[in-house]
């Protein structure tokens, strides 16, 4: 079976690189994205079974990376919304827009690890 | 007759050695504060966590109003820059101020407008709205605001943006500009940090993005120009901002705040009656009148200049614009100063009064004047063969020379601070541009300011220079 | 050597002011010339040293990682060793330290725990206590700054000592490291602190003290009543925060505070928590505040409005203040209809007629 795709949306590179090593280690294929348009093209050349993104991103905001997914792309791909503390506005409006989970930053790879397995078996 | 003519002539002389000699040493004072300066809120500012400020839903609200005349061709990508600042607590007002394109039209279909009703409260009277007040139906889009009213240039629309604004602070920027991501929380820092006085105002550097590949609104890679009059405005806006508006601001007697890029108190903004729509000089105007205010009101204030290289536009590239911008600039110093001139030299009114006016007129009001008097008076003295060449060749020698070394000293604050030409060869460019402005640049804006001088007295139906915009130059799109 | 001469010859025989003039002439071309060097070698040394900077930091995130997921002990005592031995470089140990920071900030779980160790095993905590002891407050905010980041704990009698010291930025430091390690037995600096606390430093303060699982907040009483205003500022938020609803008799108290920011932000307070007992106080003394006072009170009542403050209400409709027009027509109009609609729809007042056609459209 191939390995499962996932699209990570985020600008701090060893934050990057850190989850990178131990998506890959647990068995996935990570693609990274430095800003919400990247995602974006990586998305639609990849089809991902799992897209990973920041709230508060360069140029175009995770909120807005979730709207283009879900209303013009049409795709159910689970998204899981990373956000600092303080953003409780944000999440709610990522849930609306069709979130499908969320975690507050500062993050631990090994919860994020779990949430991935269950969202995607 | 003779007589009297030489002993003219003299007093002349004497009029320009002293000038000469002040406008030397005040530089000179200016630039050793400036760099001080500079260099010391760079090392502060190299410490500060600003991640929890942009987070905080407790932080101050900020409205974003940009005004957009006619800029079809990038307004919808601008905006989306604009709305992707790092800062939670803040809205973007647009205001197109009568556009005959299709602006409107775009902005509805990109970002899901709706008409909405709005009670608008009228505190600072301005031209009607034509289609009304719009909201975005996306959640993602709650942050933008766009209004569109009848046209009344500039100064009406940010007066309706100020009408609209509920945040405690409005920034005031130009639609064209392209914001770094950390603008706002930068600007709006001085507001919360100062706790002995109202801070009233701040502005930022512009930077020049000629040149520069900008993309997803993001600055990607910083260019030098090619083109050297392009190249002589970088180094004059250098100058202007590192050396200038730095140690002013230290003084606190800062006057100008650049309409593409400063933040404001609303309110008080709002209560001296917002931007005056009968000068093409409204971002200094507005400045002056509410430092005005605060010195009637007997209120111990400040205005802030930032030197962090947050907003980046488009200079012009050719001489013909670049002259009718000039000549604008020219005559928005004209009405501001002639606007407030009962307050020059009126010890009631402080530091204002007694410094940085009478500063302002003398030294950028008056100096193009006095230079083309002064170039008369050589000419004549030519004429007469009155000249001591040997003391005017010296005298040009010793003038070129601190002009060159006072663009050095500008250079070398941005080289410590900023170092934003990193790559190799530029600092080769950077000396010979340094070397070549006197001569190429200042003779233009020299004459711009003349003929802005002759519009203002001669010319009073002079409409505004109309800004050809190449666009910022993006990767894709 | 003909020029030369000459010009030496024409210096020598022109007038004294001419001699003056071109050795200053001199003088500055020689500065000219030397910044000139100095530029670009300023400018060679700013780019090796940006590169040097970026080979290191990319070393140590490689090592870093390799550290924390590396399975084998005697790989990572491997790069412990390394590690030490760079780090007795000042400026490699910089570079080590910022690669840390870039990451701790960013995840939580054992992997934090396992950066935090790391600092201390390299004993990078010595460095940074020894900052404390600079005149010169870069060196200290640094170093406060990297013992608050790594949970250093031992030295906090040390820095409580700078609660009040004279750069602001330093106390900033001082602040945010006693809250973010001690929490909320962290605040108790306030009690001590007689220098201003910015807004600024104000929201900093409650962004770390929201994200504490703990959320028992001691008591504010004591802040509420403190003689540095900034101080009672800055627990009037605690109290707005943490909805700290037994704090009505201290509000009702700074509702007559000599300074205006504090009675405003007692009101909106007040306003957020819905404390009704302070209404009766402000309708006693309404045309004696500020108008910003007046609207916020006005806010107020929009959430928490009585009918027996009709009265209030009636008279209001006419103020000068938009806002306040606005708002008292409006609670007018959905708690007295008929009054409302007995209203004289031809008032002189334009923006009365404004707010009345806008409400009935």
């Amino acid at each position: 079976m191939s390995k499962k795709k996932i699209v990570l949306a985020e600008d701090n590179s060893v934050l990057a690189l850190l989850l990178k090593f131990k998506l890959e280690k647990s068995g996935y294929d990570l693609q990274i994205a430095e800003d919400g348009k990247q995602a974006i093209e990586l998305i639609e050349s990849h089809q991902p079974d799992l897209i990973l993104t920041d709230i508060m991103m360069p140029y175009l905001s995770g909120l807005e990376l979730i709207s283009h997914v879900r209303n013009k792309l049409n795709l159910e791909t689970p998204i899981i919304v990373f956000s600092a503390a303080g953003q409780e506005e944000n999440v709610l409006s990522a849930f609306d827009l069709g979130a499908t989970d969320f975690m507050a930053k500062p993050i631990s790879p090994n919860e994020l690890v779990i949430r991935i397995k269950r969202l995607i078996r | 007759m003779e007589v009297i003519l030489l002993k003219i002539l003299d007093i002349f002389l004497f009029i320009f050695v002293m000038y000469t000699f002040s406008v030397v040493s005040s530089y000179i004072i200016l630039g050793i504060i400036s760099t001080k300066e500079t260099v010391s809120y760079f090392k502060k500012n190299s410490f500060v966590n600003y991640k929890n400020i942009m987070s905080s839903e407790d932080s101050p609200s900020i409205s974003i109003i940009a005004p957009a005349y006619n800029e079809s061709l990038n307004v919808v990508e601008n905006v989306r820059s604009l709305l992707s600042n790092h800062y939670v607590n803040y809205d973007v007002i647009i205001v197109n101020d009568g556009s005959k394109d299709d602006s409107l039209e775009k902005l509805i279909a990109a970002y899901d407008l709706e008409k909405i009703d709005y009670l608008l409260n009228e505190q600072i009277p301005t031209q009607p709205l034509r289609e009304g007040v719009f909201k975005s139906k996306n959640p993602a889009f709650a942050k933008l605001i766009v209004v569109d009213k009848e046209n009344g240039g500039k100064s009406d629309a940010l007066n309706v943006g100020l009408n609209i604004s509920t945040s405690k602070y409005v920034a005031c920027i130009d639609v064209d500009c392209l914001l770094l991501e950390d603008a706002l929380q930068k600007l709006v820092k001085p507001f919360l940090e100062v706790t002995d006085s109202k801070v009233i105002a701040t502005g930022g550097v512009i930077r020049i993005a000629n040149s520069c590949v900008i993309k997803n609104g993001k600055m990607l890679e910083i260019n030098f120009p090619k083109k050297m009059i392009v190249r002589t405005q970088i180094l004059e806006y250098l100058r202007a901002f590192l050396l200038g508006r730095m140690a002013w601001s230290r003084l606190n007697g800062l006057l100008v705040i650049s309409g593409a890029f400063g933040m404001f108190d609303r309110k008080i903004a709002v209560d001296v009656g917002g931007y005056d729509v009968k000068t093409v000089g409204e971002d200094m105007e507005i400045i002056v009148r509410m430092r005005r205010v605060m010195e009637e009101k007997k209120i111990k204030y400040r205005v802030f200049f930032i030197p962090d290289p947050l907003c980046w536009t488009e200079a012009p590239e050719s001489y013909k614009i670049l002259i009718s911008q000039r000549n604008r600039w020219t005559r928005g110093t004209i009405e501001t100063l002639k606007k407030h001139r009962k307050m020059g030299l009126n010890p009631k009114y402080g530091k204002l009064g007694m410094i940085s006016l009478p500063y302002w007129f003398i030294y950028e009001r008056m100096a193009p004047l006095i230079e083309v008097v002064g170039l008369i008076y050589f000419i004549v003295l030519i004429y007469m063969g009155g000249v001591h060449w040997e003391y005017a060749i010296t005298f040009f020698f010793l003038a070129y020379l601190f002009t060159v070394l006072f663009s050095l000293l500008a250079i070398f604050t941005e080289e410590m601070t900023y170092n934003e030409y990193k790559k190799k060869g530029v600092g080769f460019k950077m000396i010979l541009t340094i070397l070549l402005e006197p001569f190429l640049l200042h003779p233009v804006i020299l004459y711009a300011a003349v003929r802005g001088n002759f519009d203002y007295y001669f010319n009073k139906n002079k409409k505004w220079g109309v800004m050809v915009r190449t666009g910022l130059k993006k990767e894709d799109s | 050597m003909n020029y030369i001469h000459a010009l030496e010859n024409y210096i020598n025989n022109s007038p004294l002011f001419i001699q003056v003039l071109w050795s200053f002439c001199f003088v500055l071309l020689f500065i000219f010339i030397l910044l000139v060097f100095l530029h670009s070698s300023l400018r060679g040394s700013l780019r090796k040293k940006e590169a040097i900077k970026k080979k290191y930091s990319e070393k140590y995130e490689t090592l870093l990682i390799q550290y924390l997921y590396s399975e084998e002990v005697s790989e990572q005592q491997k790069i412990v060793r390394l590690l030490n031995r760079d780090s007795g470089n000042n400026f490699k140990r910089n570079s080590i330290v910022n690669t840390l920071i870039k990451l701790k900030d960013e995840i939580s779980g054992e992997l934090e725990v396992a950066i935090l160790k790391l600092y201390d095993d390299l004993n990078l905590d010595t460095f940074a206590i020894s900052k404390l002891k600079s005149k010169n407050p870069f060196r200290m905010i640094n170093g406060i700054r990297q013992l608050n980041i790594f949970h250093v704990k031992s030295v906090h009698a040390k820095i409580l000592e700078h609660v009040n010291h004279e750069d602001r930025l330093v106390r900033k430091e001082v602040q945010l490291y006693l809250v973010k390690l001690f929490q909320f037995e962290g605040l108790f600096f306030l009690d001590k602190l007689e220098a201003p606390l910015s807004e600024w430093n104000q929201i900093q303060l409650l962004e770390i003290l929201k994200k504490f699982d703990n959320q028992d907040i001691p008591d504010v009483t004591a802040w509420l009543k403190s003689t540095n205003k900034f101080v009672v500022l800055f627990a009037l938020k605690l109290v707005r925060v943490y909805n700290l609803y037994e704090k009505e008799k201290s509000l009702i108290d700074l509702l007559s505070h000599e300074d205006q920011k504090v009675r405003l932000e007692t009101i909106i307070t007040a306003t957020h928590l819905q404390q009704l007992s302070i209404k009766s106080v402000i309708i006693s003394k309404f045309e004696d505040i500020s108008l910003e006072e007046q609207i916020a009170f006005l806010n107020f009542l929009k959430i928490a409005y009585e009918p027996a403050e009709v009265d209030f209400i009636h008279t209001h409709i006419y103020h000068t203040d938009f806002d306040i027009k606005r708002i008292a027509l409006d609670l007018l109009k959905s708690n007295h209809k008929e009054l409302y609609d007995s209203l004289d729809c031809n008032s002189e007042d334009k923006d009365f007629m404004k707010i009345l056609n806008f409400m009935n459209a």
